[in-house]
């Protein structure tokens, strides 16, 4: 771990329990996100992204575990913390925004106070100076006439209206990390780049780090400075958001991005990757893409390691698509 | 585009239209009631219970023809999408498929109606969970007398190879198949019965993009192999895009802009198409540091006077507020409905 590191992660391993043994979700992952850094986590429904995120926060429910690994939180391993100390990092140093705003926000209270309650459970600072705070972050995420709006409840609120009230939650006690888990999905495109505009904004005017997760490659493209791509619960490529858009090394990468619809001409068959994701309870047992890879030989029977192609782009793929040569390749 | 439309296409002949909407309407809420009616005997104004879902929409789909519908949530899509598949019927104008209403409902009719189907963009919701496949493949096409009972498994076998599943999907339930494959249960199910228009209401949004990709191809295999017209509802428009020969943009139950797909995307005319197309997020275009729209949709229950689209509009006029536009024909083959346009030209 580098000094400026915020957020190391090391061999991290979360699994689930089930009837049928244990499963990892997440398998194995490295990751580190530096103050002020934006990383961007892509992947498909079950690719462990999600529950990738969850266990950052701590938020991994039974029959869930983290299994194996080390998140060092700011120097701090924070894997062995108990309740109550997660609960003075958690909306405090560390903040979450899921998907589903209204699913965050408690239906029979008043705005004002569900956000004057996420300051005064870290800070003892009278009502009257936390109203100020809260007046101050709703303008900053685009409310106007705040001093209404917090007398307001959840449900007199537009879907695009709640996220950001969820934003200026998250954002209410400076945090130094915020984990922002498909913010936007539910959105219509025209107020998701309004949001993607404000958090932009905002993580550069506080200096948070973020980590945007999403299974659109175009919105992560939009705000991210690196990008990792997860597969059945691992890494499998990762880099500055140009260079692995430009030259995307991982089969399973260039896939993702010759499957969108924009990247191909009009009314022609679009390039898909065949099959599915692999069930949890039954991966390959070498690379867990190898089965849909045109690539695969018997050398993908063996696990690959994530290894570097050049200085910060990593990729784990024995055969990596070389520089340029991605979408042709690819198929 | 298959074969004969492209042909009739190329000389300039006009596409048969399968599916004609004429001034069509539709709203949705309740009639005033006794206490209400009472308030307004005493001078109280009439409080809006009524939300117009589709407002005054004319529309043709040709034989062959995918017309793609975009627009935001709430802006009327899917309304429109049912009442050309004839489950919601209008309350004023007409739906009509090849000349017949589609909302006559007298026997014979409804079996004209088995012409245009329709596919949901959850599959997992769209399907009895206690059902066999078998079973939701065969159902309509025997309750309308199309196959005879003892040829059902046959007839499935045969509907299942055509959206790429195998004899064994047959006898297991929707649990058991990926969200990709319910949803080519689906089309299966759909096309089941012959239509020759197939609505599809974002039937990609729940899927993940590798698989949404395999659909595509499908839905663009089939037109070809079984000659049928779409009306292809999604908010992506890099997916409408890619499928459709027209599109149409919606806003607040209205048309705003309708025009061949190409001529859309590289001259969109109304201010509303065009903050749409800046807005979709792209690997190759960063996101510009302007808001191209300001906030969100109004509210359909009170839609704004005038142009719909004016509170938002960045060249809105004075007389935007109280004049409503016309969707009309441009020279450039263009239809759009805004004042600003219709003046420039």
């Amino acid at each position: 771990m580098t000094r400026t590191d915020l957020l190391s992660i090391q061999g991290l391993r979360t699994e689930f329990s089930t009837p049928d043994g244990s499963l990892a979700a997440v398998n194995g992952v490295d990751l580190e996100v530096a103050r002020g850094d934006v990383l961007g986590i892509v992947g498909e429904s079950g690719s462990g992204k999600t529950v990738l995120g969850l266990s950052i926060m701590g938020l991994v429910d039974r029959p869930g575990r983290v299994t194996a690994g080390r998140i060092a939180f700011d120097g701090t391993d924070v894997t062995v913390f108990s309740e109550a100390q997660w609960q003075g990092l958690r909306g405090n140093r560390i903040a979450m925004i899921f998907q589903d705003p209204t699913t965050s926000l408690n239906p029979v209270q008043r705005i004002g106070t569900q956000m004057i309650e996420a300051i005064q459970a870290h800070r003892d600072i009278s009502s009257d100076a936390a109203r100020q705070i809260v007046r101050e972050a709703m303008v900053r995420v685009g409310i106007n006439s705040p001093d209404e709006r917090l007398e307001a409840y959840p449900h007199q609120f537009s879907g695009g209206m709640r996220q950001r009230v969820v934003i200026a939650i998250a954002l209410l006690n400076e945090p130094d990390l915020i984990i922002a888990d498909e913010p936007t999905t539910a959105l219509d495109v025209t107020v998701q780049s309004q949001i993607l505009r404000d958090m932009r904004r905002l993580c550069r005017d506080s200096g948070s780090a973020l980590i945007w997760i999403s299974h659109d490659l175009g919105v992560v493209a939009q705000i991210a400075h690196r990008v990792a791509v997860m597969y059945a619960g691992r890494i499998v490529e990762q880099g500055a958001t140009v260079e692995l858009l430009k030259s995307p090394s991982h089969p399973y990468t260039a896939g993702l991005m010759a499957s969108m619809p924009a990247n191909s001409p009009r009314g022609q068959r679009l390039i898909s990757i065949p099959g599915g994701l692999p069930q949890l309870s039954n991966m390959p047992r070498g690379c867990a893409f190898a089965p849909r890879c045109a690539r695969a030989t018997e050398a993908c029977e063996t696990p690959p390691d994530l290894s570097f192609t050049t200085p910060g782009h990593a990729v784990r793929c024995v055969f990596p698509l070389h520089v340029g040569a991605a979408l042709d390749e690819c198929d | 585009m298959p074969f004969a439309a492209s042909f009739r296409f190329m000389l300039g002949l006009p596409l048969t239209n399968v599916i004609e909407l004429k001034s069509v309407r539709r709203s949705f809420g309740r009639k005033p009631d006794l206490a209400d009616r009472i308030a307004i005997s005493f001078g109280a104004k009439s409080t809006a219970h009524v939300l117009q879902a589709v407002d005054g929409v004319d529309l043709t789909i040709g034989q062959g023809e995918v017309l793609g519908l975009v627009g935001e949530s709430g802006c009327g899509k899917s309304t429109l999408g049912r009442l050309v598949a004839g489950i919601l019927p209008p309350d004023s104008g007409d739906v009509l498929f090849n000349g017949e209403p589609m909302a006559d409902k007298t026997k014979e009719k409804t079996r004209a109606g088995l012409g245009v189907q329709m596919i949901f963009q959850d599959p997992a919701a769209a399907l009895d969970p206690r059902q066999r496949i078998v079973d939701a493949i065969t159902e309509a096409p025997i309750a309308h007398e199309l196959i005879p009972r003892s040829q059902a498994r046959a007839f499935a076998v045969e509907a299942l190879d055509r959206v790429g599943l195998q004899e064994d999907s047959l006898d297991r339930y929707p649990h058991q198949f990926s969200g990709g494959q319910r949803q080519r249960i689906c089309i299966a199910r759909a096309l089941a019965v012959n239509p020759g228009v197939v609505v599809c209401d974002e039937p990609v949004a729940a899927l993940d993009v590798s698989v949404q990709a395999q659909i595509l191809n499908l839905f663009l295999d089939l037109r070809d192999s079984l000659n049928l017209s779409y009306l292809f509802i999604s908010h992506d428009i890099s997916v409408v895009e890619h499928v459709s020969d027209r599109i149409a943009v919606m806003y607040l139950g209205q048309i705003v802009e309708l025009a061949a797909t190409a001529d859309l995307l590289a001259n969109p005319m109304h201010p509303y198409t065009r903050a749409l197309l800046n807005e979709v997020p792209t690997l190759d275009r960063p996101l510009s540091e302007e808001h191209s729209l300001e906030g969100e949709l109004p509210s359909p229950f009170s839609p704004p006077s005038g142009c719909r689209f004016h509170p938002r509009c960045p060249i809105a006029m004075e007389e935007c507020r109280s004049r409503a536009p016309q969707l009309l024909p441009l020279p450039s083959g263009h239809q759009v409905s805004c004042l600003a346009v219709h003046e420039e030209i």
